[in-house]
């Protein structure tokens, strides 16, 4: 069929989901009761897609739904969600992303994969066959078609034949008056309307059809737009019941987690940020962001983490829905193995440990000093998050192991004895003017100190210990 | 020795307290004079140790910071859960600890989990904690977690002689004339009841 050694030749499958309207109400096996999907707006309301046994009474697609109701009152309607039709069509055509890295989606119902590449691997027909079972797996009336054009594959699929030759007219995406003419003038398939002559053919069915004919046989170019994976995440899932425990809750987002980690190994990406929603009945969704100090794609450190959180989580009422959404994807740097791993720096190591104690106790609690070059001793020290190293600070006179937050004011210096000092501090005077005379004494407990004398007034600022 | 008592003591199946002295692994304490009463020569390893302080006391990071300073000087990472002061980053620096490998944790209530969970992770050798009151049962959980990460996790407490506890070191910090007494009350595998001196600077 194609020639894998030949880069020009390809080979198209179409996934053709008639019903897909349907699908997603699971509606569309044959053992269901009738049912429809409606379109449009009020008056111009019709059937969209029918079940098989809505199709046995008599309800057929385009059909007015009113019409539809009185050939059959029993019928259950729905409106069509086209928004849910184009999310789960990238959704298929995430699972497709294993076979194919060139998918292209074809709304409302259809997907193209070309798979003349994976050809070599799989037999094509044998990819079909399987394409089909993995997509009915997930709910869907598939049907599948090869051709090396892909409108080719997508009329072949929507026709349900093998052979463009015997294609009937009607899987052509064109106006049913336009079909209606042809078949009366007795064009019942492809190779009926190429037997007309191509002027008329063009004057008197247009040139959609023309163009259509001539895209699926090969004749003119048929570029079509390639899919790449959306680098974003969102996904709801509803509850079966309203509950607000830190178990139950924890389970269901572990469900969630399970299709981003799905994503992600398609996509070969990382997250770093993880948005949830937790939705209450009538009131405002409580909210919740995770963030790792990395982006990283280890699912069970991810759920481990939320579960700390989600033990503290104040909830004003029990759940009924929860939404994970990703903003942004990182490409995932752990599939990357460094041959020189071990001689990396550590701080890989201590990552799920600092992330386990933020996830409890808040990011501000866990940090590591950093000296800063400022004289003044209650400026020379800041926070920052562990895993970066600091400068040393510059050699200073012997500095105290504490400083007290707040410098303390001293009743009496009687105590003290063994003094030794002083050691002038004055700088920032841009900021605010400090000068101070810092003096080592020995409280009479045996603990030295470090004081300073202020207007008269003596300070403590830090304990040696 | 007698030699009867020598063929006994060849026999593999009997157990020497001396031998096994020896083998227990340790944290230098970086105090030579108190190292040479340790049976490990040091902090024990994979066990809890208490440091016990006098009411009005803040002496401990005295005895601690030779060990942290070693702790951090290469790949290792040391802890301090709950500091009761924030430590001072020069004078820690001054004292040759290196901060970018010294993780502090503010843990309020959960200081006892904080201190546990790293200790289990065994990614910090060395874990001070100053847990304030603390059960037998709590101890026990410390030293737990410590053979599980096979580090030394050492629990700064108010001084209470007569508290049981699953440590296997407590070591009673007063302040002398001279200098900083360290008493050793407990010592397993080594003699408890001996002192040094830590002299004034």
């Amino acid at each position: 069929m194609s020639d894998p050694f030949n880069p020009e030749s390809e080979l198209w499958l179409a996934l053709h989901l008639p019903l897909l309207g349907l699908d997603l109400l699971q509606l569309s096996s044959a053992h269901v009761p009738a049912a429809c999907v409606y379109a449009g707006e009020n008056r111009h309301q019709h059937i969209y897609q029918a079940n098989s046994r809505a199709l046995r009474c008599g309800v057929t697609p385009g059909m007015a739904l009113k019409a539809a109701l009185a050939q059959y009152p029993g019928l259950q309607t729905y409106p069509r969600r086209a928004e849910a039709e184009q999310e789960r069509l990238e959704k298929l055509a995430l699972i497709c992303l294993d076979y194919s890295s060139r998918i292209s989606l074809e709304p409302p119902q259809a997907l193209l994969l070309e798979v003349g590449a994976s050809a070599r691997l799989w037999q094509a027909q044998f990819l079909r066959r399987h394409l089909q079972t993995l997509l009915g797996e997930q709910g869907h009336i598939v049907h599948a078609a090869l051709h090396e054009t892909p409108t080719g594959a997508l009329l072949l699929a929507r026709g349900r034949v093998d052979k463009l030759d015997a294609l009937p007219l009607s899987a052509f995406p064109v106006e049913a008056d336009i079909i209606q003419k042809l078949t009366r003038i007795g064009v019942r398939n492809l190779r009926d309307y190429q037997h007309l002559p191509e002027k008329d053919r063009i004057l008197r069915f247009g040139l959609k059809l023309e163009q259509i004919a001539q895209k699926a046989l090969g004749q003119i170019p048929d570029p079509h737009k390639n899919w790449n994976p959306p680098f974003r995440f969102r996904h709801t899932l509803d509850l079966e019941y309203e509950t607000d425990n830190a178990g139950q809750l924890l389970f269901c987002a572990r469900r969630l987690l399970d299709e981003l980690d799905a994503v992600l190994a398609q996509t070969c990406s990382a997250v770093q940020k993880l948005h949830w929603l937790f939705h209450h009945y009538q009131q405002p969704a409580t909210r919740h962001t995770q963030q790792l100090l990395h982006p990283g794609r280890d699912m069970s450190h991810i759920s481990l983490l939320l579960r700390e959180q989600l033990e503290r989580l104040p909830l004003p009422a029990s759940v009924e829905k929860i939404t994970l959404q990703v903003n942004r994807f990182w490409p995932n740097a752990a599939d990357n193995l460094n041959l020189l791993r071990d001689m990396g720096q550590n701080i890989d190591a201590i990552e799920p440990l600092l992330e386990k104690l933020q996830a409890r106790l808040g990011r501000q609690a866990v940090y590591q000093l950093c000296a800063l070059p400022d004289h003044r001793p209650e400026n020379a020290w800041s926070r920052v998050i562990p895993g970066q190293s600091s400068p040393p600070p510059e050699s200073l006179p012997p500095r105290p192991l504490w400083l007290l937050p707040q410098p303390r004011k001293l009743t009496s210096i009687r105590p003290f004895r063994h003094w030794r000092g002083p050691e002038r501090i004055a700088s920032g005077w841009w900021e605010d003017d400090v000068q101070r005379d810092y003096y080592r004494a020995r409280h009479h407990n045996g603990v030295t100190f470090w004081l300073y004398r202020h207007a008269d007034n003596w300070f403590i600022h830090g304990v040696f210990g | 020795m007698n030699p009867a008592l020598q063929s006994i003591l060849r026999d593999p199946r009997v157990w020497q307290a001396q031998a096994e002295n020896h083998q227990q692994r340790s944290l230098k304490t970086g105090i030579a004079a108190l190292d040479v009463l340790l049976p490990g020569g040091g902090w024990p390893l994979a066990a809890l140790s208490e440091v016990l302080l006098p009411a009005t006391g803040t002496s401990e990071l005295r005895v601690l910071l030779p060990s942290l300073a070693r702790q951090t000087a290469g790949d290792g990472w040391a802890a301090l859960v709950s500091p009761p002061l924030p430590p001072c980053a020069a004078g820690l620096a001054g004292h040759g600890v290196n901060l970018s490998r010294l993780l502090l944790v503010e843990s309020g209530v959960d200081q006892l989990w904080a201190a546990e969970q790293i200790l289990r992770s065994g990614q910090c050798r060395l874990v001070i904690c100053w847990p304030g009151k603390i059960s037998a049962r709590q101890k026990h959980r410390l030293q737990l977690a410590a053979e599980n990460g096979d580090s030394c996790c050492i629990a700064v407490l108010p001084d209470s002689r007569n508290e049981a506890s699953s440590a296997a070191l407590k070591l009673r910090l007063y302040p002398g004339a001279d200098g900083l007494r360290l008493h050793i009350l407990k010592n397993r595998g080594g003699r408890p009841g001996r002192e040094c001196l830590l002299p004034h600077v």
